[in-house]
């Protein structure tokens, strides 16, 4: 027997016991999946973003499928900073995994407030910083869209913590690394990427959009090309851990990002898909590391860029056997 | 088929595999599937649901929600009816007997045992009739059932269900919009004529209505039951991601006046409602 090998990751300050994290907004605040998604088991959990205070969400149909993905338009619902610290927060830290709080505003101010309120939460690990929403003071355009407003974000938010500092990137830019760049220089531990991708459907029976909101975010294996990319872009830009999220099903998936520069990933719309996906995604990362006789998981990380030749497989290495998942059982 | 109550709190939902035992079409479009599945026979109740994966792969990429039409505990047995409407549906009718489909459920709020001696009132729109034959089952004995049943047209009301509603001991009524069989025009035309003449007999009360069915049917349908003064309960349909709470993609707008938030989340907090805790759009 090979011994098991390692696979703790730090993430900006945080100690992660795996790289697999369960993605904002995607398993709610953990009541309703914790236990079929094994959710005790994983590296950390994101909480579902909160605003200052709770917001309706957007007018239905808040979701549509999509070739290989889906597109939703929930549009922030969420119980408010308030709500979130007596009746959510509790719950997610006896799950056990580091719990991150993921923040969301339509000022800086918001972000300000909602920094300051987490603090000194009990039972909070840190902070992701969710930038994918209209900035009020510029027209609604979204504050992780330009440099300027994401820094000045970033900035308030490290000023007003002790907390590591997570901010998730939006893809709807021309270019990613100037984003990145700007995030780093105003404090941020470590950068998540990619959030959805702006997208919209037309209902052609009903002669409208599909979702009541009219746009919506595209998520799924339908955007895993263009995670990885902006991925693979940062990690050669920047010296910064990276969480590696977007359309992630299976492991297979999970160490593409990994080998284009992520420390550790996140499993978003699978887990609707299958609840089990993140574990799962786990138990195949560990397979891998296994059959190729690695000690840890970190010796992949960014094992794909020009520079990291030589932590290839030798030329004519033969792939080792026992990589796909054992048959799958009877899940209950 | 034995239906039980519905304990109070969250349903405790598994993600279980069910082995496919029979798939028979039951109308031009539609089709009874039969599963070898313990848990959702012991746990399921009328009205709620399963979120059933309808392929392997990654396209088409969600599950898609389908109501429990009928469970055997004993025989370990649970049927779903559904109609090919698109990709996956179009996917789960390809199912063969051996075959196994990934389900998750049970899941939802679904309907309540109606108080004793009240009769029951079923008003089914097309493929929403699927949920109310459970109702029926479940709790028909003693009192009257009266099922009124609509659809466009005659081919599409299933016999398979007629027996069902008939065996439960309901007085069945039909509607077809293109009046090929049954009362032409839309099935609220029956409950408001049942409403008539219990009104006409100098009756009031006494029923309580359980519907499901499209949108502008079941809002019809609420209005007429509110006016008779009869407790009315929707079972609503809305698009999935989750199925289990967690997304908030299966918003319904609540009615204004409630406390608690702008909207309700079907998979979670219905999708069986009291008709005066929702509201309307479009
Ligand atoms: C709680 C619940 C219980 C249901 N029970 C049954 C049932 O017992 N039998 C049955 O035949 N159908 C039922 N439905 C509807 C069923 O989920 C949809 O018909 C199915 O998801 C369509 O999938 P598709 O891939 O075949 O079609 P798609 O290609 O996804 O869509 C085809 C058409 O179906 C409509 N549709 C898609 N998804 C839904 C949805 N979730 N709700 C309503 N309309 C939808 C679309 O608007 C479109 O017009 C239920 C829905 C809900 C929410
Ligand atoms: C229904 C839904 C809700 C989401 N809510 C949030 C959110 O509140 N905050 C956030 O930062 N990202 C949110 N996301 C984005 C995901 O966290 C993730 O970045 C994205 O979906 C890409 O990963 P995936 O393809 O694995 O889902 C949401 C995604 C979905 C599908
Ligand atoms: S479908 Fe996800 S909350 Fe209802």
């Amino acid at each position: 027997m090979t011994p098991s090998p390692r696979l703790d990751v730090e993430v900006g300050g945080i100690r992660l016991k795996n790289p697999v994290i369960l993605a904002a907004g995607t398993f709610g605040y953990g009541a309703e999946y914790a236990a079929p998604a094994g959710a005790a088991r994983l590296g950390a959990v994101v909480a579902k973003s909160i605003t200052p205070f709770p917001r309706p969400g957007n007018p239905p149909p808040r979701v549509a499928e999509m070739p290989a993905g889906m597109l939703n338009s929930v549009g922030l619902e969420n119980p408010g900073l308030e709500g979130f610290l007596r009746d959510e927060l509790p719950r997610l830290a006896r799950l056990g995994p580091p719990v991150l709080a993921s923040i969301a505003g339509e000022t800086v101010r918001d972000y300000l407030y909602l920094a300051r309120g987490l603090d000194a939460a009990p039972g909070l690990a840190g902070m992701e910083v969710n930038v994918s929403c209209p900035n009020l003071a510029r027209g609604r355009i979204p504050f992780g869209s330009q440099p300027r407003p994401l820094f000045r974000v970033v900035e308030a938010v490290r000023s007003a913590t002790r907390l590591p500092v997570w901010v998730k990137l939006s893809p709807n830019v021309t270019s990613i690394v100037p984003l990145a760049r700007a995030a780093k220089e105003a404090g941020a531990d470590a950068l998540c990427l990619i959030n959805t991708l702006t997208g919209l459907a037309i209902d052609i029976e009903r002669r409208r959009p599909a979702l009541g909101a009219v746009f919506g975010g595209l998520s799924g294996p339908a955007i895993k090309p263009v995670a990885l990319r902006m991925v693979w872009e940062v990690a050669e830009a920047l010296d910064l851990p990276l969480v590696g999220m977007g359309g992630i099903m299976d492991a297979r998936d999970a160490l593409e990002f990994v080998m284009a520069g992520a420390t550790a990933v996140a499993v978003g719309t699978a887990t609707f898909v299958n609840p089990r996906a993140a574990v799962e995604v786990l138990d195949g990362i560990v397979r891998y590391l296994k059959a190729w006789g690695l000690e840890s998981v970190s010796e992949l990380v960014g094992a794909a860029h020009p520079g990291a030749a030589d932590r290839r497989p030798r030329r004519g290495a033969r792939e080792p056997r026992g990589l796909e998942p054992a048959e799958e059982g009877d899940g209950g | 088929m034995q239906w039980g109550e519905q304990a109070p709190g969250r349903p405790l939902w598994r993600q279980v595999l069910g082995r496919v035992l029979e798939q028979r079409q039951v109308g031009p479009n539609s089709y009874l599937l039969g599963l070898q599945q313990p848990w959702l026979a012991e746990a399921g109740r009328p009205g709620q649901f399963v979120h059933v994966r309808c392929g392997q792969g990654r396209d088409p990429l969600l599950r898609r929600p389908l109501s429990l039409f009928g469970v055997d505990p004993g025989e370990g047995r649970v049927e779903l009816l559904y109609q090919v409407v698109g990709r996956g549906t179009a996917l789960l009718s390809g199912l063969r007997p051996g075959m196994d489909v990934d389900l998750m459920g049970p899941l939802g709020r679904g309907f309540p045992r109606p108080p004793d001696g009240e009769g029951l009132c079923l008003v089914a729109g097309g493929l929403g009739v699927a949920p109310l034959v459970p109702a029926a089952q479940a709790w028909g004995a003693g009192r009257r059932v009266l099922a009124l049943v609509g659809a466009d047209t005659a081919a599409e009301l299933l016999p398979e269900v007629q027996r069902r509603l008939v065996e439960a001991g309901a007085e069945v009524q039909l509607a077809t919009m293109d009046g090929s069989r049954g009362t032409p025009g839309p099935v609220t035309d029956l409950l408001e004529g049942a409403i008539a003449r219990e009104a006409d007999a100098g009756r009031t009360g006494g029923w309580v209505v359980f519907a499901c069915g499209p949108s502008a049917m079941l809002r019809r349908t609420a209005a007429l039951a509110q006016s008779a003064g009869w407790p009315c309960y929707l079972c609503l349909e809305a698009r999935m991601g989750c199925g289990v709470g967690a997304c908030a993609g299966c918003a319904w707008p609540a009615a204004p006046d409630r406390p608690g938030g702008r909207f309700v989340r079907v998979c979670r907090d219905g999708p069986v409602f009291l008709a005066q805790e929702v509201g309307w759009w479009e």
